[in-house]
Protein backbone atom coordinates (compact mmCIF):
# COMPACT_ATOMS: atom_id res chain seq x y z
CA UNK A 1 0.00 0.00 0.00
CA UNK A 2 1.23 3.47 -0.77
CA UNK A 3 1.45 6.15 1.90
CA UNK A 4 -1.56 7.83 0.33
CA UNK A 5 -3.57 4.61 0.61
CA UNK A 6 -2.52 4.17 4.21
CA UNK A 7 -3.67 7.70 5.04
CA UNK A 8 -7.12 6.78 3.78
CA UNK A 9 -7.39 4.10 6.43
CA UNK A 10 -6.97 6.62 9.20
CA UNK A 11 -10.67 7.38 9.16
CA UNK A 12 -11.48 3.82 10.11
CA UNK A 13 -9.33 3.70 13.24
CA UNK A 14 -11.63 5.43 15.71
CA UNK A 15 -14.77 3.68 14.48
CA UNK A 16 -13.24 0.18 14.33
CA UNK A 17 -14.06 0.05 10.63
CA UNK A 18 -10.81 -1.53 9.46
CA UNK A 19 -10.30 -5.14 8.53
CA UNK A 20 -7.46 -7.06 10.17
CA UNK A 21 -5.23 -6.53 7.13
CA UNK A 22 -6.00 -2.83 6.97
CA UNK A 23 -5.32 -2.44 10.67
CA UNK A 24 -1.98 -4.17 10.39
CA UNK A 25 -0.98 -2.09 7.37
CA UNK A 26 -1.94 1.12 9.18
CA UNK A 27 -0.07 0.27 12.37
CA UNK A 28 3.05 -0.95 10.58
CA UNK A 29 3.16 2.29 8.66
CA UNK A 30 2.60 4.33 11.81
CA UNK A 31 5.61 2.76 13.50
CA UNK A 32 7.84 4.25 10.81
CA UNK A 33 5.95 7.46 10.12
CA UNK A 34 5.77 10.00 12.92
CA UNK A 35 3.16 12.11 11.16
CA UNK A 36 0.86 9.13 10.77
CA UNK A 37 1.48 8.06 14.36
CA UNK A 38 0.58 11.54 15.59
CA UNK A 39 -2.59 11.46 13.53
CA UNK A 40 -3.50 8.11 15.07
CA UNK A 41 -2.80 9.46 18.53
CA UNK A 42 -5.14 12.36 17.89
CA UNK A 43 -7.89 9.91 16.92
CA UNK A 44 -7.45 8.02 20.17
CA UNK A 45 -9.86 10.18 22.17
CA UNK A 46 -12.65 9.59 19.67
CA UNK A 47 -11.85 5.90 19.54
CA UNK A 48 -12.15 5.57 23.29
CA UNK A 49 -15.55 7.21 23.33
CA UNK A 50 -16.84 5.09 20.47
CA UNK A 51 -15.46 1.97 22.09
CA UNK A 52 -18.22 2.12 24.65
CA UNK A 53 -21.28 0.36 23.15
CA UNK A 54 -23.92 2.61 24.81
CA UNK A 55 -22.03 5.71 23.67
CA UNK A 56 -21.78 4.29 20.18
CA UNK A 57 -25.51 3.62 20.16
CA UNK A 58 -26.16 7.15 21.36
CA UNK A 59 -24.23 8.56 18.42
CA UNK A 60 -26.07 6.28 16.00
CA UNK A 61 -29.37 7.54 17.38
CA UNK A 62 -28.20 11.13 17.06
CA UNK A 63 -27.55 10.46 13.39
CA UNK A 64 -31.27 9.91 12.89
CA UNK A 65 -33.06 7.09 11.08
CA UNK A 66 -31.20 5.37 8.28
CA UNK A 67 -32.10 6.31 4.74
CA UNK A 68 -32.69 3.60 2.20
CA UNK A 69 -30.31 3.37 -0.73
CA UNK A 70 -31.16 5.65 -3.64
CA UNK A 71 -32.60 2.98 -6.01
CA UNK A 72 -34.78 1.63 -3.25
CA UNK A 73 -35.99 5.10 -2.36
CA UNK A 74 -36.95 5.74 -5.97
CA UNK A 75 -38.72 2.43 -6.26
CA UNK A 76 -40.71 2.94 -3.08
CA UNK A 77 -41.64 6.40 -4.15
CA UNK A 78 -43.03 5.11 -7.39
CA UNK A 79 -44.83 2.24 -5.74
CA UNK A 80 -46.42 4.30 -3.04
CA UNK A 81 -47.57 7.09 -5.25
CA UNK A 82 -48.41 5.69 -8.68
CA UNK A 83 -50.98 8.39 -9.25
CA UNK A 84 -48.44 11.03 -8.42
CA UNK A 85 -45.95 9.35 -10.69
CA UNK A 86 -48.46 9.27 -13.49
CA UNK A 87 -49.36 12.87 -12.85
CA UNK A 88 -45.72 13.74 -12.99
CA UNK A 89 -45.41 11.93 -16.23
CA UNK A 90 -48.33 13.80 -17.71
CA UNK A 91 -46.89 17.08 -16.48
CA UNK A 92 -43.63 16.24 -18.16
CA UNK A 93 -45.34 15.45 -21.45
CA UNK A 94 -47.48 18.55 -21.35
CA UNK A 95 -44.53 20.69 -20.34
CA UNK A 96 -42.57 19.29 -23.22
CA UNK A 97 -45.34 20.10 -25.67
CA UNK A 98 -45.77 23.59 -24.32
CA UNK A 99 -42.09 24.22 -24.58
CA UNK A 100 -42.06 22.92 -28.09
CA UNK A 101 -44.75 25.27 -29.42
CA UNK A 102 -42.99 28.61 -28.97
CA UNK A 103 -39.86 27.13 -30.44
CA UNK A 104 -41.72 26.10 -33.54
CA UNK A 105 -43.31 29.48 -33.84
CA UNK A 106 -39.98 31.19 -33.53
CA UNK A 107 -38.51 28.94 -36.15
CA UNK A 108 -41.42 29.65 -38.42
CA UNK A 109 -40.89 33.36 -38.14
CA UNK A 110 -37.22 33.12 -38.89
CA UNK A 111 -37.75 30.86 -41.84
CA UNK A 112 -40.50 33.00 -43.20
CA UNK A 113 -38.37 36.10 -42.95
CA UNK A 114 -35.53 34.43 -44.67
CA UNK A 115 -37.49 32.80 -47.49
CA UNK A 116 -39.88 35.52 -48.59
CA UNK A 117 -39.15 38.88 -47.06
CA UNK A 118 -40.67 40.68 -50.00
CA UNK A 119 -43.91 38.81 -49.76
CA UNK A 120 -44.07 39.67 -46.17
CA UNK A 121 -43.73 43.41 -46.62
CA UNK A 122 -43.45 45.59 -49.70
CA UNK A 123 -41.09 48.02 -47.99
CA UNK A 124 -37.45 47.09 -47.84
CA UNK A 125 -34.55 48.51 -45.98
CA UNK A 126 -34.38 49.37 -42.33
CA UNK A 127 -37.45 48.63 -40.31
CA UNK A 128 -39.64 51.60 -39.66
CA UNK A 129 -41.49 52.23 -36.51
CA UNK A 130 -45.09 51.31 -36.72
CA UNK A 131 -48.00 52.84 -34.97
CA UNK A 132 -47.42 50.45 -32.13
CA UNK A 133 -43.88 51.59 -31.80
CA UNK A 134 -42.44 48.22 -32.77
CA UNK A 135 -40.50 47.27 -35.89
CA UNK A 136 -42.61 45.85 -38.65
CA UNK A 137 -40.94 42.48 -38.65
CA UNK A 138 -41.95 42.13 -35.04
CA UNK A 139 -45.52 41.56 -36.15
CA UNK A 140 -45.30 38.64 -38.52
CA UNK A 141 -48.36 36.80 -37.29
CA UNK A 142 -50.18 36.50 -40.60
CA UNK A 143 -46.94 36.05 -42.44
CA UNK A 144 -45.79 33.24 -40.22
CA UNK A 145 -49.07 31.45 -40.72
CA UNK A 146 -48.56 31.65 -44.45
CA UNK A 147 -45.01 30.48 -44.14
CA UNK A 148 -46.11 27.59 -42.00
CA UNK A 149 -47.89 26.17 -45.00
CA UNK A 150 -44.85 26.25 -47.25
CA UNK A 151 -41.76 26.13 -45.12
CA UNK A 152 -40.31 22.79 -44.02
CA UNK A 153 -39.45 23.04 -40.40
CA UNK A 154 -36.84 20.85 -38.78
CA UNK A 155 -37.98 18.17 -36.34
CA UNK A 156 -38.13 19.51 -32.86
CA UNK A 157 -35.76 17.85 -30.45
CA UNK A 158 -38.15 18.54 -27.63
CA UNK A 159 -40.48 15.74 -28.63
CA UNK A 160 -37.64 13.28 -28.81
CA UNK A 161 -36.44 14.20 -25.33
CA UNK A 162 -39.89 13.91 -23.99
CA UNK A 163 -40.16 10.45 -25.45
CA UNK A 164 -36.98 9.38 -23.73
CA UNK A 165 -38.21 10.77 -20.47
CA UNK A 166 -41.41 8.84 -20.78
CA UNK A 167 -39.53 5.65 -21.36
CA UNK A 168 -37.35 6.28 -18.37
CA UNK A 169 -40.32 6.94 -16.16
CA UNK A 170 -42.01 3.72 -17.20
CA UNK A 171 -38.90 1.63 -16.77
CA UNK A 172 -39.04 -0.48 -13.60
CA UNK A 173 -36.64 0.75 -10.96
CA UNK A 174 -33.85 -1.46 -9.65
CA UNK A 175 -34.85 -4.11 -7.16
CA UNK A 176 -34.98 -2.74 -3.64
CA UNK A 177 -31.94 -3.34 -1.52
CA UNK A 178 -32.67 -5.56 1.44
CA UNK A 179 -32.92 -3.81 4.77
CA UNK A 180 -29.76 -3.35 6.78
CA UNK A 181 -28.86 -6.11 9.17
CA UNK A 182 -28.57 -5.57 12.83
CA UNK A 183 -25.50 -3.60 13.83
CA UNK A 184 -22.44 -5.73 13.70
CA UNK A 185 -20.68 -6.21 17.03
CA UNK A 186 -18.73 -3.01 17.27
CA UNK A 187 -15.95 -3.82 19.64
CA UNK A 188 -13.03 -5.71 18.26
CA UNK A 189 -9.41 -6.02 19.24
CA UNK A 190 -9.06 -3.57 22.07
CA UNK A 191 -12.19 -4.73 23.84
CA UNK A 192 -10.81 -8.21 24.10
CA UNK A 193 -7.53 -6.77 25.17
CA UNK A 194 -9.07 -4.69 27.90
CA UNK A 195 -10.99 -7.69 29.16
CA UNK A 196 -7.79 -9.69 29.17
CA UNK A 197 -5.97 -7.04 31.16
CA UNK A 198 -8.85 -6.65 33.60
CA UNK A 199 -9.09 -10.38 34.17
CA UNK A 200 -6.89 -11.87 36.85
CA UNK A 201 -3.44 -12.11 35.39
CA UNK A 202 -1.74 -15.47 35.15
CA UNK A 203 1.57 -15.80 36.93
CA UNK A 204 4.33 -14.08 34.98
CA UNK A 205 5.75 -16.32 32.28
CA UNK A 206 9.19 -17.75 32.64
CA UNK A 207 11.82 -15.66 30.90
CA UNK A 208 12.06 -16.54 27.25
CA UNK A 209 15.08 -18.28 25.81
CA UNK A 210 16.93 -15.17 24.78
CA UNK A 211 16.69 -13.64 28.22
CA UNK A 212 19.33 -14.16 30.85
CA UNK A 213 18.34 -14.29 34.45
CA UNK A 214 21.13 -13.09 36.68
CA UNK A 215 21.54 -12.13 40.32
CA UNK A 216 23.50 -9.99 42.66
CA UNK A 217 26.28 -11.57 44.71
CA UNK A 218 24.76 -14.36 46.70
CA UNK A 219 25.77 -12.79 49.98
CA UNK A 220 23.18 -10.07 49.62
CA UNK A 221 20.39 -12.42 48.57
CA UNK A 222 19.54 -13.30 52.11
CA UNK A 223 17.92 -9.93 52.53
CA UNK A 224 17.74 -8.41 49.07
CA UNK A 225 16.52 -10.60 46.30
CA UNK A 226 17.70 -9.12 43.07
CA UNK A 227 16.75 -10.61 39.77
CA UNK A 228 18.17 -9.25 36.58
CA UNK A 229 16.36 -9.67 33.30
CA UNK A 230 18.24 -8.60 30.25
CA UNK A 231 17.50 -9.12 26.60
CA UNK A 232 20.08 -8.97 23.87
CA UNK A 233 21.02 -5.59 25.24
CA UNK A 234 24.31 -5.27 27.01
CA UNK A 235 24.13 -5.72 30.77
CA UNK A 236 23.76 -2.81 33.06
CA UNK A 237 25.92 -3.02 36.12
CA UNK A 238 23.95 -2.13 39.21
CA UNK A 239 24.31 -2.30 42.94
CA UNK A 240 22.03 -1.71 45.88
CA UNK A 241 23.59 1.02 48.01
CA UNK A 242 22.68 1.84 51.58
CA UNK A 243 22.86 5.17 53.36
CA UNK A 244 25.38 5.15 56.15
CA UNK A 245 25.55 7.12 59.34
CA UNK A 246 27.63 9.79 57.61
CA UNK A 247 24.90 10.31 55.00
CA UNK A 248 26.80 8.75 52.11
CA UNK A 249 25.57 5.79 50.10
CA UNK A 250 27.82 2.77 49.93
CA UNK A 251 27.23 -0.74 48.54
CA UNK A 252 25.22 -2.80 50.95
CA UNK A 253 27.60 -5.31 52.53
CA UNK A 254 27.00 -9.01 51.94
CA UNK A 255 24.42 -10.33 54.33
CA UNK A 256 23.14 -6.90 55.20
CA UNK A 257 19.69 -6.77 56.73
CA UNK A 258 17.45 -3.92 55.62
CA UNK A 259 15.51 -2.37 58.41
CA UNK A 260 12.69 0.06 58.69
CA UNK A 261 14.21 3.49 58.28
CA UNK A 262 17.01 2.33 55.99
CA UNK A 263 17.47 4.48 52.91
CA UNK A 264 18.42 2.68 49.74
CA UNK A 265 19.41 3.69 46.24
CA UNK A 266 20.20 1.78 43.09
CA UNK A 267 23.59 2.54 41.62
CA UNK A 268 23.72 1.76 37.91
CA UNK A 269 26.31 1.86 35.18
CA UNK A 270 24.76 1.41 31.74
CA UNK A 271 26.72 0.07 28.79
CA UNK A 272 25.20 2.55 26.36
CA UNK A 273 23.64 5.97 26.29
CA UNK A 274 19.92 6.09 26.88
CA UNK A 275 17.21 6.73 29.43
CA UNK A 276 17.29 5.06 32.82
CA UNK A 277 14.19 4.96 35.02
CA UNK A 278 13.45 3.43 38.39
CA UNK A 279 9.92 2.29 39.24
CA UNK A 280 8.47 1.02 42.47
CA UNK A 281 5.30 -1.04 42.78
CA UNK A 282 2.79 0.75 44.97
CA UNK A 283 0.39 -0.71 47.47
CA UNK A 284 -2.37 -0.82 44.86
CA UNK A 285 -0.18 -2.71 42.42
CA UNK A 286 0.50 0.27 40.16
CA UNK A 287 4.01 1.14 39.12
CA UNK A 288 5.15 4.48 40.49
CA UNK A 289 7.98 6.34 38.84
CA UNK A 290 10.71 7.03 41.37
CA UNK A 291 13.37 8.66 39.24
CA UNK A 292 14.46 8.99 35.65
CA UNK A 293 17.68 10.16 34.01
CA UNK A 294 19.40 10.53 30.67
CA UNK A 295 22.55 8.44 30.96
CA UNK A 296 25.83 8.03 29.10
CA UNK A 297 27.84 4.94 28.38
CA UNK A 298 30.13 3.87 31.22
CA UNK A 299 29.06 6.55 33.70
CA UNK A 300 27.78 5.67 37.15
CA UNK A 301 24.42 6.97 38.33
CA UNK A 302 22.30 6.68 41.46
CA UNK A 303 18.54 6.50 41.45
CA UNK A 304 16.88 8.33 42.99
CA UNK A 305 19.45 11.06 42.74
CA UNK A 306 18.07 12.76 45.84
CA UNK A 307 16.50 11.07 48.83
CA UNK A 308 16.23 7.32 48.93
CA UNK A 309 13.89 4.37 48.90
CA UNK A 310 12.54 3.65 52.33
CA UNK A 311 9.86 1.55 53.91
CA UNK A 312 8.03 2.65 57.06
CA UNK A 313 6.85 -0.89 57.74
CA UNK A 314 8.18 -4.39 57.14
CA UNK A 315 7.56 -5.00 53.48
CA UNK A 316 8.54 -6.74 50.32
CA UNK A 317 9.50 -4.02 47.84
CA UNK A 318 9.40 -4.58 44.10
CA UNK A 319 11.52 -2.31 41.95
CA UNK A 320 12.14 -2.14 38.20
CA UNK A 321 15.15 -0.50 36.64
CA UNK A 322 14.25 0.28 33.04
CA UNK A 323 16.89 1.22 30.52
CA UNK A 324 15.95 2.32 27.01
CA UNK A 325 18.38 3.23 24.35
CA UNK A 326 17.67 5.47 21.34
CA UNK A 327 16.34 3.89 18.18
CA UNK A 328 18.39 2.37 15.38
CA UNK A 329 18.71 5.61 13.49
CA UNK A 330 20.50 7.31 16.35
CA UNK A 331 22.66 4.22 16.80
CA UNK A 332 24.17 4.96 13.41
CA UNK A 333 25.71 8.06 14.96
CA UNK A 334 27.61 6.12 17.61
CA UNK A 335 31.38 5.80 17.15
CA UNK A 336 32.36 2.44 15.68
CA UNK A 337 34.90 1.90 18.42
CA UNK A 338 32.12 1.94 20.99
CA UNK A 339 31.64 -1.82 20.96
CA UNK A 340 29.37 -1.85 23.96
CA UNK A 341 27.09 0.69 22.39
CA UNK A 342 27.00 -1.30 19.18
CA UNK A 343 26.05 -4.36 21.15
CA UNK A 344 23.42 -2.42 23.04
CA UNK A 345 21.95 -1.45 19.72
CA UNK A 346 20.82 -5.01 19.18
CA UNK A 347 17.79 -4.42 21.37
CA UNK A 348 16.02 -1.38 22.64
CA UNK A 349 15.52 -1.78 26.32
CA UNK A 350 16.19 -3.83 29.41
CA UNK A 351 14.03 -4.18 32.48
CA UNK A 352 15.76 -5.25 35.65
CA UNK A 353 13.70 -6.77 38.41
CA UNK A 354 14.82 -5.98 41.94
CA UNK A 355 13.09 -7.27 45.06
CA UNK A 356 13.99 -6.10 48.56
CA UNK A 357 12.85 -7.34 51.92
CA UNK A 358 12.53 -4.86 54.76
CA UNK A 359 12.19 -6.28 58.24
CA UNK B 1 -5.50 -15.19 12.59
CA UNK B 2 -2.63 -13.41 14.32
CA UNK B 3 0.90 -14.12 13.28
CA UNK B 4 3.03 -15.41 16.16
CA UNK B 5 5.37 -12.74 17.44
CA UNK B 6 8.57 -13.70 19.21
CA UNK B 7 10.12 -11.72 22.02
CA UNK B 8 12.70 -10.05 19.78
CA UNK B 9 10.01 -8.82 17.41
CA UNK B 10 8.00 -7.60 20.36
CA UNK B 11 10.99 -5.68 21.66
CA UNK B 12 11.50 -4.11 18.27
CA UNK B 13 7.87 -3.04 18.18
CA UNK B 14 8.09 -1.61 21.70
CA UNK B 15 11.23 0.28 20.87
CA UNK B 16 9.68 1.88 17.82
CA UNK B 17 6.56 2.68 19.78
CA UNK B 18 8.65 4.31 22.45
CA UNK B 19 10.34 6.57 19.96
CA UNK B 20 7.06 7.54 18.35
CA UNK B 21 5.55 8.29 21.75
CA UNK B 22 8.54 10.41 22.78
CA UNK B 23 8.19 12.51 19.64
CA UNK B 24 4.43 12.82 19.96
CA UNK B 25 4.56 13.70 23.65
CA UNK B 26 7.44 16.14 23.12
CA UNK B 27 5.24 18.19 20.83
CA UNK B 28 2.64 18.49 23.59
CA UNK B 29 4.59 18.41 26.82
CA UNK B 30 8.31 18.89 27.02
CA UNK B 31 11.46 16.96 26.24
CA UNK B 32 12.12 15.39 29.63
CA UNK B 33 8.47 14.84 30.41
CA UNK B 34 8.03 13.16 27.04
CA UNK B 35 10.93 10.83 27.75
CA UNK B 36 9.51 9.95 31.14
CA UNK B 37 6.08 9.38 29.71
CA UNK B 38 7.47 7.00 27.10
CA UNK B 39 9.37 5.11 29.82
CA UNK B 40 6.17 4.75 31.79
CA UNK B 41 4.32 3.40 28.79
CA UNK B 42 7.13 0.97 28.23
CA UNK B 43 7.25 -0.32 31.81
CA UNK B 44 3.51 -0.85 31.75
CA UNK B 45 3.65 -2.76 28.48
CA UNK B 46 6.52 -4.78 29.89
CA UNK B 47 5.02 -5.54 33.28
CA UNK B 48 1.27 -5.42 33.12
CA UNK B 49 0.65 -6.19 29.46
CA UNK B 50 3.40 -8.69 28.92
CA UNK B 51 0.85 -11.04 27.37
CA UNK B 52 0.08 -8.54 24.62
CA UNK B 53 2.30 -9.39 21.67
CA UNK B 54 0.52 -8.44 18.48
CA UNK B 55 1.21 -5.21 16.71
CA UNK B 56 -2.53 -4.76 16.17
CA UNK B 57 -2.98 -4.73 19.93
CA UNK B 58 0.20 -3.03 21.03
CA UNK B 59 -0.28 0.15 19.01
CA UNK B 60 -3.79 1.03 20.28
CA UNK B 61 -2.85 -0.02 23.79
CA UNK B 62 0.24 2.17 23.86
CA UNK B 63 -1.74 5.08 22.43
CA UNK B 64 -4.35 4.58 25.10
CA UNK B 65 -1.79 4.54 27.89
CA UNK B 66 0.05 7.55 26.47
CA UNK B 67 -3.15 9.53 26.16
CA UNK B 68 -4.17 8.58 29.67
CA UNK B 69 -0.84 9.78 30.97
CA UNK B 70 -0.97 13.03 29.02
CA UNK B 71 -4.46 13.73 30.35
CA UNK B 72 -3.31 13.01 33.90
CA UNK B 73 -0.37 15.35 33.52
CA UNK B 74 -2.57 18.05 32.11
CA UNK B 75 -5.10 17.74 34.90
CA UNK B 76 -2.37 17.73 37.49
CA UNK B 77 -0.69 20.82 36.11
CA UNK B 78 -4.04 22.60 35.89
CA UNK B 79 -4.78 21.80 39.51
CA UNK B 80 -1.37 23.07 40.55
CA UNK B 81 -1.54 26.06 38.28
CA UNK B 82 1.80 25.06 36.82
CA UNK B 83 3.14 24.57 33.38
CA UNK B 84 3.12 21.09 31.87
CA UNK B 85 6.50 20.35 33.42
CA UNK B 86 5.58 17.96 36.18
CA UNK B 87 8.09 15.99 38.19
CA UNK B 88 8.00 12.33 37.40
CA UNK B 89 7.96 11.62 41.12
CA UNK B 90 4.43 13.01 41.17
CA UNK B 91 3.17 10.80 38.41
CA UNK B 92 1.26 7.62 39.02
CA UNK B 93 1.12 5.00 36.32
CA UNK B 94 -2.36 4.49 34.98
CA UNK B 95 -4.39 1.44 35.62
CA UNK B 96 -6.50 2.36 32.57
CA UNK B 97 -9.62 1.89 34.63
CA UNK B 98 -11.78 4.88 34.02
CA UNK B 99 -11.45 7.30 36.88
CA UNK B 100 -14.16 9.90 37.61
CA UNK B 101 -12.33 12.68 35.76
CA UNK B 102 -11.95 10.54 32.67
CA UNK B 103 -15.59 9.55 32.78
CA UNK B 104 -16.64 13.19 32.97
CA UNK B 105 -14.39 14.08 30.04
CA UNK B 106 -15.78 11.26 27.95
CA UNK B 107 -19.34 12.24 28.78
CA UNK B 108 -18.63 15.81 27.76
CA UNK B 109 -17.06 14.70 24.53
CA UNK B 110 -19.98 12.42 23.77
CA UNK B 111 -22.37 15.33 24.23
CA UNK B 112 -20.38 17.45 21.80
CA UNK B 113 -20.20 14.58 19.38
CA UNK B 114 -23.91 13.84 19.38
CA UNK B 115 -24.67 17.51 18.81
CA UNK B 116 -22.19 17.73 15.96
CA UNK B 117 -23.24 14.59 14.07
CA UNK B 118 -26.80 15.90 13.90
CA UNK B 119 -25.54 18.81 11.82
CA UNK B 120 -23.83 16.66 9.22
CA UNK B 121 -25.27 16.26 5.74
CA UNK B 122 -27.30 13.19 4.83
CA UNK B 123 -24.47 11.43 3.06
CA UNK B 124 -22.08 11.93 5.95
CA UNK B 125 -24.68 10.71 8.41
CA UNK B 126 -25.27 7.59 6.29
CA UNK B 127 -21.55 6.94 6.07
CA UNK B 128 -20.90 7.43 9.76
CA UNK B 129 -23.88 5.30 10.71
CA UNK B 130 -22.59 2.41 8.60
CA UNK B 131 -19.14 2.78 10.13
CA UNK B 132 -20.54 2.73 13.63
CA UNK B 133 -22.65 -0.29 12.79
CA UNK B 134 -19.42 -2.15 12.17
CA UNK B 135 -19.28 -2.28 8.38
CA UNK B 136 -15.89 -2.06 6.73
CA UNK B 137 -15.17 0.28 3.84
CA UNK B 138 -15.83 -2.37 1.17
CA UNK B 139 -19.26 -3.12 2.62
CA UNK B 140 -20.02 0.57 2.91
CA UNK B 141 -19.14 1.02 -0.74
CA UNK B 142 -21.73 -1.58 -1.74
CA UNK B 143 -24.39 -0.24 0.56
CA UNK B 144 -23.95 3.34 -0.53
CA UNK B 145 -23.74 2.36 -4.20
CA UNK B 146 -20.40 4.11 -4.74
CA UNK B 147 -18.53 3.21 -7.91
CA UNK B 148 -15.19 2.71 -6.19
CA UNK B 149 -13.86 2.38 -2.69
CA UNK B 150 -11.79 5.49 -3.26
CA UNK B 151 -15.04 7.42 -3.49
CA UNK B 152 -15.89 6.18 0.00
CA UNK B 153 -12.46 7.15 1.30
CA UNK B 154 -12.91 10.63 -0.16
CA UNK B 155 -16.37 11.01 1.36
CA UNK B 156 -15.05 9.74 4.66
CA UNK B 157 -12.19 12.23 4.64
CA UNK B 158 -14.54 15.13 3.93
CA UNK B 159 -17.09 14.01 6.47
CA UNK B 160 -14.51 13.62 9.22
CA UNK B 161 -13.13 17.02 8.40
CA UNK B 162 -16.61 18.52 8.59
CA UNK B 163 -17.33 16.75 11.86
CA UNK B 164 -14.07 17.93 13.35
CA UNK B 165 -14.87 21.50 12.36
CA UNK B 166 -18.30 21.19 13.95
CA UNK B 167 -16.57 20.05 17.12
CA UNK B 168 -14.32 23.07 17.17
CA UNK B 169 -11.21 21.56 15.60
CA UNK B 170 -10.50 18.90 18.21
CA UNK B 171 -12.29 15.79 19.36
CA UNK B 172 -11.61 16.65 22.97
CA UNK B 173 -13.55 19.66 24.23
CA UNK B 174 -11.18 20.11 27.17
CA UNK B 175 -8.38 21.34 24.94
CA UNK B 176 -10.41 24.18 23.53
Amino acid sequence: MSREDIQKLLGGYATHTLTAEERRALFEAALDDQELFDALAKEQALREVLQDPPARQQVIEALGPAREPRPARAWHWLRRTPALAMAGLVVLIVAGMVLRLPKQARHEVIVADAVSPQAATPQSGAPHPTTTGLPENALPLTLSRKAKQTARLPESAALGDQHVLSEAANKPAAAPVPSQPEAVGAMRQLDELTKKSQAPQPPPPAPSANFVVGALPSASLSRAKVQTITGAIADIKYTVVLKGADGTYTPAPPGNVFHIGDSIRIQAEPAAAGRLSLFRRGAGGDWEAVSSLDVENGQRYELPSSGGIESPTPAHLELRLLFSRPDQSSQAMLPRSDAAAQQAGAAGYAAIKIELEFR
Amino acid sequence: MHRPVNSVEREEILLKLRERIVAFAASRLGGDTAEDLAQEVLILLHEKYNHVNQLEELVPLSLQIARFKIMSLRRKSQRHGESTQVSIADIQLPDLDADPATLVERKLMLEHLTRAVGQLGERCRDLLRLKLQGHDFAEIQKRMGAQSINTIYTWDHRCRKQLLELMGGDWEPEKR
